[in-house]
């Protein structure tokens, strides 16, 4: 494989952390993840797993008084914004990086029509294009009909309120659009549109996509790799087809068994037992080895680097249950490159 | 035959939306729920299956139709015997956090459920219920208020009192979606176990296919305030027969690739 | 509820309101029991400027404006506390009761709160004070007339979003009764705003008696700030101390409550960050 640009999302083993005056909550705790040009990655956990601060991390919308990323790096198309100001993301934003989040209410403007909306995210990032075609061609890429360019975002639906918010961003001609939980507010049957909506998307502009997402039949459906995401830790990631085929970690294995509602001999629904953990604790080991039901005592005492799985070196686990590999980093990195 | 647990009759619903318009939430429904059945009512949002729920437990009055418990109309009864009777149908809702009282303790809640059905003993009664959902050892349970418990201990919690009551149905308004997927197989599996120890049945609403069809013996599926596929739940959740049915399950993402 | 404290502490403002109101009441408290001249006591000191005999001055009677106003807030104080007591009270029942059965009786509440809410309430109360006569008792009453539609507003609209939240269905499932529901269940959840509301029209009610008084519309043996201004700005250009103390006593008290009223409303708003 020629690798003559570099990836478009880059996140090395980031550590973020929340404070507050009396409390720490350790948000992120080494969390790597590799997005190709053109690829749609899927990023699954469950609430409070870190999966969508990870994500706000990418464009620097953390609060920027109360979060901190102690180590670790984000590179955007090969550029370190690890330690971007505020003031340095105001002109960032938008290119060649976008976002679109689980409640498009909150983030359009009430008062301001539609259509005026898309020109304002135009006129900031692609001044040159003349305004009113170009509000036309991204509603038509949406699939919203031109006259929704005169409505108020109160007066659709959920769904078109999605594809709305869409048509914002993507005004920005982004490289990589960040969907987090996009879907989750909406019924099935929009949620089945919006998913055919990113997927043509993606083919027409090229566009890179990392989808958040707690729902992994959304993953299989709409994303060719996965990461798995438990108490801000990496735990596994590989092709959607490999990971689907052979869950490896055993949060994964027990998140696709409750998910499908699959029940054991005795007729009783697959559970993982326990709750997820307290970040304020500062985790040594897996997080998951308290509710794993495979636990060796060393899972307790340290997390293992990754392990590769098969034979196309893209599917890997970082768990104790499987042999480290010779040269560790070596093995992440391919494996992250996919 | 003995009469159903739960019937619907002819229920219709009308809503004044804050435009003034009226909505028809719910139109001409027939539904009934058999002694130690599972009946899962499934639908998008706007189906009227939430509100077909809250007439089922009285909370709602409908505009048309009749609500029967064990064969007697809730509209014949009396409002002292309308409460006598009612407590035999139990909610569980959503978001346990918004079902109790953030005021009042986890004694309390408890406390109030057993004291309104007239039982003795309220402290050994309420840790025997904790430990029943669960929340072992239930005695370090009695002081807590909801806001300090976990999601998943609220949802027990909630179950718990609608347990205190002895119903013979509990209608579950989409008792999952609140909570992550890992903990979904407890909560269902507590349910499971709740029903083969008392015997009742449970209304089960949820948006959730393969939650209906793992739990259900039978599925009725709404749409605009109408059911318009009932049925056996293997059945009509893998081969349904109406358009609306197919769409429905074609549109929920496989697990499988 | 310690997080409730953290939020109220972070009112610098409000703390220190809280420490003057609390002053406040400890010296209506200790009132009767305080050295110094009544403060009715006519002398032959008139209109003596502020001095170590007379820490605040003379009035044209010789009486002491430093007792004056010692006594004065007793006055205040009750005023202010039993009609915003009263208006809470009859604010709560109606508004709880409007809001959670509506109806007739809703539409009948609102539009007279209406009519209280467009009337302006300080020529209302003149006019009612004027036509039945001066003395406490109808100061306080005809203060709370006039306030409690703005609890009973706040009221009614809470408990119109509380009857409506699944927790008082659950409850309602276990057959409890409407009334006993909206008494244990809807009302104390409702409260906080109230509370605060409640605080505000002690400041109200305070400023509405000192006006009252300070146009005569009080009796003549009472000590009050608002009637020791009305004889004192008779001689504005000649004695400033007689008006400057009252009125500085007033405006620091109904200050005081105002901000107040506005740390109990923060403190009770868990949306409010601190």
């Amino acid at each position: 494989m020629s690798r003559t640009k570099p990836p478009i999302l880059q996140i090395e083993d980031v550590r973020l952390t929340f404070r507050t005056r009396d409390t720490v909550v350790r948000a992120l705790n080494g969390a790597s993840l590799v997005i190709q040009e053109g690829e749609a990655v899927g990023l699954v956990g469950e609430s409070g797993s870190g999966k969508s601060t990870l994500a706000r991390a990418v464009l620097g919308l953390n609060p920027e008084r109360s979060s901190k990323i102690e180590a670790g790096r984000i590179l955007i198309a090969g550029r370190d914004v690890t330690r971007l100001s505020q003031a340095e993301w105001e002109h960032e934003r938008g290119h060649p990086v976008a976002m679109v989040f689980q409640d498009p209410l909150s983030f359009l403007n009430p008062i301001m029509r539609i259509g005026r909306q898309i020109a304002e995210s135009i006129e900031r990032h692609a001044p040159e294009r003349p305004v009113g075609e170009r509000v036309g061609e991204l509603l038509e890429l949406v699939r919203l009909p031109a006259s929704l360019s005169r409505a108020y975002p109160h007066e659709l639906s959920g769904g078109m309120r999605q594809r709305a918010l869409l048509a914002v961003a993507l005004a920005c001609e982004p490289r990589l659009l960040i969907a987090d939980e996009p879907t989750t507010a909406l019924d099935v049957t929009t949620q089945a549109e919006i998913l055919a909506l990113l997927r043509d998307l993606r083919e027409k502009l090229g566009m890179a996509m990392l989808l958040i997402t707690h729902d992994l039949g959304i993953v299989a459906s709409a994303c060719e790799r996965l990461y798995v995401i438990y108490a801000g830790r990496v735990v596994e990631w590989g092709r959607t087809k490999e990971v689907f085929a052979e869950p490896a970690h055993p949060y994964t294995v027990g998140l696709f068994h409750a998910a499908r509602a699959d029940r054991d001999a005795q007729g009783r629904f697959a559970t993982i037992g326990g709750e997820p953990p307290d970040l304020g604790e500062s985790a040594q080991g897996c997080p998951f080895a308290p509710r794993c039901p495979k636990a060796l005592p060393e899972c307790v005492r340290s997390m293992p680097d990754a392990s590769v799985l098969g034979e196309g070196a893209s599917h890997a686990v970082r768990c104790w249950l499987y042999p480290q590999a010779q040269d560790a980093t070596a093995a992440a990195d391919r494996a992250g490159g996919g | 035959m003995a009469a159903p647990l739960l019937a619907l009759e002819g229920i219709t619903h009308s809503f004044r939306r804050s435009g003034g318009v009226l909505v028809t939430a719910v139109r001409d429904v027939s539904l009934e729920v058999g002694q130690g059945e599972t009946v899962a009512l499934v639908g998008e949002s706007g189906s009227g299956k939430s509100t077909l729920g809250r007439i089922a437990l009285g909370l709602l009055h409908p505009d048309a139709g009749r609500v029967l418990i064990g064969g007697k109309s809730l509209g014949d009864m009396s409002s002292r015997e309308l409460r006598r009777e009612r407590v035999a149908f139990q909610p569980i809702f959503q978001d346990a956090t918004a079902s109790l009282n953030p005021r009042r303790t986890v004694r309390d809640l408890l406390g109030q459920a057993l004291r309104q059905r007239g039982a003795g003993a309220i402290g050994p009664a309420s840790v025997e219920l904790l430990e029943s959902v669960g929340l072992r050892p239930g005695l370090s349970y009695l002081e807590r208020y909801p806001h300090e418990l976990s999601g998943g201990q609220r949802q027990r919690l909630a179950i718990a009192r609608a347990l205190a009551m002895e119903p013979r149905l509990i209608v579950a308004d989409e008792p999952l979606s609140g909570a992550d997927v890992s903990i979904r197989g407890q909560v269902l599996n507590l349910l499971a176990d709740i029903k083969k120890e008392r015997g009742l049945s449970y209304l089960m609403i949820t948006h959730d296919i393969s939650i209906a069809r793992a739990f259900a013996d039978r599925v009725a599926v709404m749409s605009q305030g109408q059911i318009v596929e009932e049925g056996q739940a293997s059945v009509v959740l893998t081969r349904p027969e109406k358009d609306y049915t197919k769409r429905l399950l074609a549109a929920v993402p496989q697990l499988v690739q | 509820m310690r997080r409730m404290w953290r939020r109220f502490l972070a009112y610098r403002a409000g703390v220190l309101a809280a420490a003057y109101v609390l002053v406040l009441v400890l010296v209506a408290a200790a009132t009767p029991f305080l050295p110094g001249p009544d403060p009715l006591q006519i002398s032959n000191d008139v209109m003596q400027a502020p001095s170590l005999a007379h820490l605040l001055g003379t009035d044209e009677l010789g009486r002491d404006v430093l007792s004056g106003i010692v006594h004065g807030v007793a006055v205040s104080l009750t005023v202010g506390f039993a009609a915003a007591l009263a208006a809470t009270v009859i604010g709560v029942v109606i508004g709880a009761t409007a809001g959670y059965w509506g109806g007739l009786f809703d539409l009948l509440v609102m539009r007279i709160a209406e009519v209280f809410q467009v009337v302006p309430s300080f020529i209302l109360a003149a006019v009612i004070v004027a036509l039945s006569g001066p003395g406490l008792t109808r100061v306080v009453s005809v203060i709370a007339l006039l306030a409690w539609p703005q609890v009973a507003r706040l009221m009614r609209g809470e408990v119109m979003r509380i009857k409506g939240l699944e927790f008082v269905d659950a409850v309602r499932c276990l057959g409890v009764r409407e009334p006993v529901i909206l008494a244990t269940e809807v009302i104390p959840n409702a409260l906080a705003p109230v509370l605060a509301a409640g605080t505000l029209i002690v400041a109200q009610a305070i400023l509405l008696e000192a006006a009252l008084s300070f146009l005569g519309l009080s009796s003549a043996d009472l000590v009050s700030w608002g009637r020791m201004l009305n004889s004192g700005q008779r001689f504005l250009y000649n004695a400033w101390w007689l008006s400057v103390f009252p009125g500085t006593a007033i405006f620091l008290t109904v200050l005081a409550f105002n901000l107040l009223g506005d740390a109990i409303g923060a403190a009770l708003n868990p949306r409010t960050e601190t």
